[in-house]
């Protein structure tokens, strides 16, 4: 026969449940649900890749395959599966091209940093090229309406 | 007969391209005109030979003549005329046929131009790249993806595919064609194509005339003031090519969107940014010395990157749904692609120095440095999607692992400098080419500003909209339509005031004067517009898919949907058509029935989604069809999207087309010297 627990024993036992409780990852409600509904089956769909098709996303792929992986997308989620444990396994399956966003690591660190090194390159290089103004412009020019063009200066002269 | 005549009038057109190549070459060796005329005239010639040879294509495929093998991979019985022949472009060969006539047309210029005598120089080096790349394509067309084999069954009872008639052969004509891709049958197939095609090929003019002016050595902006016009008709085709073939995708891929980051998407999409900003800093090459550098290395990677897109759609190197099925054609526009931007490239670079020029910008609130930053961010849009599109080659080269770029990665990047874009429209109407009017400018501002707020509060209240970035992008669109439409209505009221006009001259009037600069805010607001329909789909779009017995209904948006009942019929040569009705209300009160419909194909195995669509100016209701049980038919599902704002998207395409028409209607903010000035024939002249 088990020993009774003690008050202060059970108050242990209590607030570690509750702490657990906190501190465990949080899964989405929907993920007990025993039968999801489509839309939370296409939420899922909608990022992962048709492996045989050209480009199209797996919830809105007519083929039947495409159709079986969404019921196993349903089946997973009624399951529990989070999010991530369903695309992480639809990736070690059929490989890093049924993600519509490809895997932080390796090589495609390229696709994440590239991006902003090249807009701010850009920048940086437009405002190292353009000239400070002396003083302030003066505040009287108005807005011209026709395209006035200034005289061509280097008009038809050749180089050679 | 009119197949032999086709492929005829294909082979001497080509050896022309070819006779015309070599004789620009000896005239540019010699020095002398006589072969550069020659040259001239073999290209009038050209056009006209290349018309025959699509004439007696598009007969065939009218009279659906299935012994030619390409109007039986594309054709079939049922086809209606109008299918029958948009199938012209339905395929790789036809296509490809398709824009060596369109390149032979826009080439017609350089034939009938009247050219000023201190313009002959550019001539030859344009007449250099037109053969060049009129000969490359009716290569293809003649030796790789020849549109006019036939079937022949030979004495020995093997079957080749030949256009002329081998020894002792006789004609195979099948019973039946193969017929178009059910997804190409389709309106959206007798536009998109050929619109997107003469955006493409257009660009070959300013190329060339680029090409003429690098490597006859001048430094001046003639080229960029002939180039003009087809600089923006080409804009134009590619701009509606590419919101047609959103449309479309609308309209039949049945996801409920209307742009899905394909490719090829992004292939098309990449001269039009770089183009875009070609028309942006050309203007700034009429009224400062400078941008020549600038504007030549923009008009080069136009047109690279509009052989890149060929290449990209038609080798089958990367996987899409625009793809040409399997073809040889790869190598070969690889090292043609390669070959002339690198040619391009390097006449740009040996030519860097001479184009030096003393204009400085200044980092002011001005049009110019605005003009700039917008610039700045189309480039780097382009970037961006260029290396999107070539990483997945990339990542199986090096790491040989195959990656799929979707669009969360396009959208995360690309998303705020689009809306960065929209505000630099909304602002430029405020600055001045130098030296803004700050009084204006805040008294401007105090009218706009505040007008412009109400653009999210309407959204918040009477919308219901939430989300703070979508509110921030409305308010940036509501502020770039209010600060265009002052930028008109202040000229409209000055003109007014001054000249006591009658209210419906005086609105007139600033068009007539300077109809360039109106139709150029015409195009902004277009554009405006057109992100006002994109902000709604992408940030407020709703969707719900359910499945629903007769009777039952789904809420989405504020509407619900009922579904009714479906109707199956057959139609000509067995398809199955099943039409369902969703019967929609909003708070109990009837407002129309979708018909999302699904025909099936059982000869070819595929099956095409055509949405049910109710639409007005605040909100599309879109459903598509997924799928039913066939026996008791009382169940079916439905995906049901609800997506504000998106006819916005195709207005302001309709905008951006006046807008292009308008800016170039002949009139008075026209350069007097731009236009074309009694001509001494070309020839009997000698090169400088």
């Amino acid at each position: 026969m088990l020993d009774p627990i003690s008050a202060p024993k059970l108050r242990l036992i209590l607030l570690l449940a509750v702490l657990l409780s906190v501190v465990q990852p949080v899964r989405p409600t929907w993920a007990q649900d025993p039968t999801p509904s489509d839309d939370e089956v296409n939420r899922i769909a909608s990022q992962l890749y048709c492996p045989i098709c050209d480009n199209l996303s797996l919830d809105v792929c007519p083929l039947e395959a495409c159709q079986q992986w969404r019921d196993l997308i349903r089946e997973q989620l009624a399951q529990g599966w989070t999010e991530r444990e369903i695309k992480d396994y639809f990736i070690a399956q059929y490989g890093d091209q049924v993600s519509g966003e490809p895997p932080r690591r390796g090589l495609n660190w390229v696709l994440y940093l590239a991006p902003p090194i090249i807009v701010l390159g850009a920048f940086a290089l437009l405002v190292a090229n353009l000239k400070r103004p002396a003083r302030q412009t003066p505040a009287a020019s108005s807005e011209p309406d026709s395209p006035e063009i200034e005289p061509d200066h280097q008009a038809r002269r050749k180089v050679n | 007969m009119m197949a032999t005549l086709g492929y005829l009038t294909l082979a001497l057109a080509f050896l022309l391209a070819v006779y015309g190549l070599l004789a620009v070459l000896l005239g540019l060796i010699q020095k002398t005109v006589p072969w550069i005329e020659s040259a001239r005239l073999a290209l009038l010639l050209i056009f006209p030979l290349v018309t025959i040879s699509i004439a007696s294509l598009v007969f065939l495929l009218v009279e659906l003549r299935f012994d030619v093998a390409y109007v039986y991979s594309v054709t079939s019985l049922e086809m209606p005329l109008y299918l029958r022949l948009t199938a012209l472009w339905g395929g790789q060969s036809g296509s490809l046929l398709f824009w060596s006539w369109l390149l032979a047309g826009f080439s017609l210029y350089f034939g009938v131009h009247k050219w000023r005598n201190d313009d002959a120089d550019l001539l030859p080096y344009a007449l250099l790249v037109v053969f060049f790349t009129l000969g490359f394509f009716l290569m293809l067309n003649l030796f790789m993806e020849p549109p006019f084999e036939r079937f022949w069954h030979l004495p020995d009872g093997s079957r080749v595919l030949s256009v002329l008639k081998p020894q002792g052969a006789w004609l195979l004509t099948p019973a039946d064609g193969q017929g178009l891709n059910p997804l190409l049958r389709h309106p959206g197939m007798i536009w998109h194509p050929p619109a997107l095609y003469l955006g493409f090929v257009g660009f070959i003019v300013p190329f060339a005339l680029a090409i003429g002016s690098l490597a006859s050595g001048r430094r001046d902006r003639r080229w960029l003031e002939l180039s003009r016009p087809w600089t923006l008709i080409a804009w134009v085709f590619l701009s509606l090519g590419l919101v047609l073939g959103m449309r479309w995708a609308y309209d039949i891929l049945g996801w409920g969107g209307y742009w899905g980051w394909d490719p090829v998407e992004i292939a098309a999409l990449l001269p039009w940014l770089s183009s875009t900003a070609l028309i942006h800093t050309a203007l700034l090459q009429e009224r400062r010395d400078g941008y020549a550098r600038w504007n030549l290395a923009l008009v080069l990677l136009t047109f690279a990157l509009v052989i890149f897109g060929t290449f990209i759609t038609r080798s089958g190197v990367l996987s899409s749904v625009h793809s040409f099925a399997g073809s040889d054609i790869g190598l070969p526009m690889l090292i043609y692609t390669a070959l002339l931007s690198l040619s391009a490239l390097g006449l740009l670079v040996y030519r860097w120095r001479d184009l030096r020029s003393s204009h400085e910008p200044e980092f002011t609130f001005s049009k110019e440095t605005l003009t700039l930053f917008a610039n700045l961010i189309l480039l780097s849009i382009l970037m961006v999607c260029f290396l999107g599109v070539i990483y997945p080659i990339l990542s199986e080269l090096i790491t040989d692992t195959q990656i799929t770029v979707g669009p969360a990665w396009y959208k995360r990047i690309t998303g705020p400098l689009f809306i960065l874009l929209v505000f630099l429209v909304g602002v430029c109407p405020l600055a001045a080419w130098s030296g803004t009017n700050l009084v204006r400018l805040k008294k401007r501002l105090l009218i706009v500003l505040p007008i412009s707020l109400l653009v999210p509060l309407v959204a918040w209240f009477s919308g219901g909209v939430r989300h703070g970035v979508v509110l921030a992008a409305l308010w940036l669109a509501g502020f770039s339509v209010l600060t265009l439409l002052a930028d008109y209505a202040g000229r409209v009221a000055t003109d007014w005031r001054r000249k006591e006009q009658h209210p419906a001259a005086a609105l007139w009037a600033p068009i007539r004067r300077n109809h360039r600069r109106y139709g150029g805010l015409l195009v902004h607001l277009g554009i405006v517009l057109m992100s006002i329909g994109i902000i709604g789909i992408e940030g407020l779009q709703q969707e719900t898919q359910a499945t629903l017995a007769i009777g039952e209904a789904v809420d989405l948006g504020g509407y619900t949907f009922r579904f009714e009942g479906l109707d199956h019929r057959e139609e000509q040569a067995g398809w199955l058509v099943t039409e369902a009705r969703l019967a929609i209300s909003s708070e109990g009160d009837p407002v129309g029935t979708l018909y999302p419909v699904r025909e099936i194909y059982p000869n070819m195995g595929m099956a095409v989604t055509l949405p049910g669509l109710q639409s007005n100016l605040a909100v599309d209701l879109y459903a598509i069809l997924v799928d039913w049980q066939p026996i008791s038919q009382d169940q079916a599902t439905f995906r049901i999207f609800y997506n504000p704002l998106v006819t916005w998207l195709w207005i302001g395409a309709g905008l951006l087309t006046a807008g292009v028409v308008v800016a170039l209607l002949p009139g008075s903010s026209r350069r007097k010297d731009v236009q074309t000035v009694q001509v001494e024939p070309l020839a009997g002249q000698k090169l400088r």
